[in-house]
């Protein structure tokens, strides 16, 4: 009774349900990160593609668009490319961190792996929440420019 | 006796104050990457028909012309599918953040669990998405190599 009241502030244990949630959890989290270095690798070979495509065209400007040659365009599509790829291997690296640590603490009980894996994932959100929000920041301004 | 030893040494974990400021923390930035993700997804939508709707004004004018206006079904269908996708993330990661918060309040185990299978289940679906995603990138990077 006395041991209850005093682990009642911290009586939260692992048990066998959160375990194998948590192996889960941690499994799809390596899965999400290994798929996201892909992801943020093909974009920048992607990237690559694009802008040795459109420099092919050499100085070709486009009157349209202000005179800006297809060279520029392409640095333009290149550098986008980069951003986005940058950002998806970023964010998986948090990923893996979080599935890595998480196993590695279940299989050695290893109770600073599993809050490390926590911090990973904490770590995980609050990137892709600032990474969001500047997008929403850049819709919000196209909406604004397509209304006014 | 024997027994109980042996499930205590298997699941050791006791949630101590750095692993719950880590899932704190994690569930924290959770939340917060939920609302504006989900924010994002409704801005996305209204930018679609705000796009769509200067796009149809603008045909609209060269009708006269004999020039008709394109079909942009297939646009309002991945907008819908993006806007289905993010609805569903938003579910399963709010899940994550509200039952791991309570979990921790109340020191109930069994809601971090739910919270955490909220969590895994968030995870799954952006990998499946992300699987997909690469597999059409692909197939664009194949084409383009074949044109070339």
């Amino acid at each position: 009774m006395e041991q209850n009241q005093n682990t009642s502030l911290f009586s939260l244990n692992l048990d066998a349900q959160n375990s194998y949630t948590l192996r889960s959890m941690a499994s799809w989290s390596k899965v999400l990160g290994w798929v996201g270095m892909i992801l943020g690798i093909l974009f920048i070979l992607a990237g690559i593609m694009v802008q040795q495509a459109m420099s092919q065209y050499g100085g070709y400007r486009s009157y349209r668009s202000g005179g800006i040659s297809a060279t520029a365009i392409g640095n333009y599509g290149l550098i986008g490319y980069l951003v986005l790829g940058l950002i998806f291997i970023v964010t998986s690296i948090f990923a893996i961190n979080t599935g890595g640590k998480i196993n590695a603490a279940l299989r050695s009980n290893d109770q600073a792996a599993l809050s490390s894996g926590f911090a990973n994932a904490r770590n995980y959100f609050a990137f892709w929440a600032v990474i969001i929000i500047i997008l929403l920041l850049f819709v919000l301004l196209g909406i604004l420019g397509s209304l006014g | 006796m024997e027994n109980s030893q042996a499930d205590s040494s298997l699941f050791e974990f006791q949630y101590d104050e750095e692993l719950k400021n880590s899932l704190q923390g994690a569930a924290n930035w959770a939340g917060m990457a939920a609302l504006i993700s989900f924010a994002s997804s409704i801005l996305g939508m209204v930018n679609f028909f705000v796009q769509r709707a200067k796009m149809q004004a603008i045909y609209r004018q060269y009708t006269e012309y004999g020039i008709s206006e394109p079909s942009m079904g297939g646009g309002l269908i991945s907008a819908m599918i993006s806007f289905v996708i993010g609805v569903l993330l938003f579910v399963f990661l709010l899940k994550f953040s509200k039952k791991t918060k309570q979990g921790l309040e109340t020191n109930e185990t069994y809601l971090i669990s739910e919270g955490l299978s909220g969590l895994s289940v968030y995870f799954r679906i952006i990998g499946i998405v992300l699987i997909i995603a690469i597999i059409f990138i692909l197939l664009g990077l194949l084409a383009i190599i074949g044109q070339s």
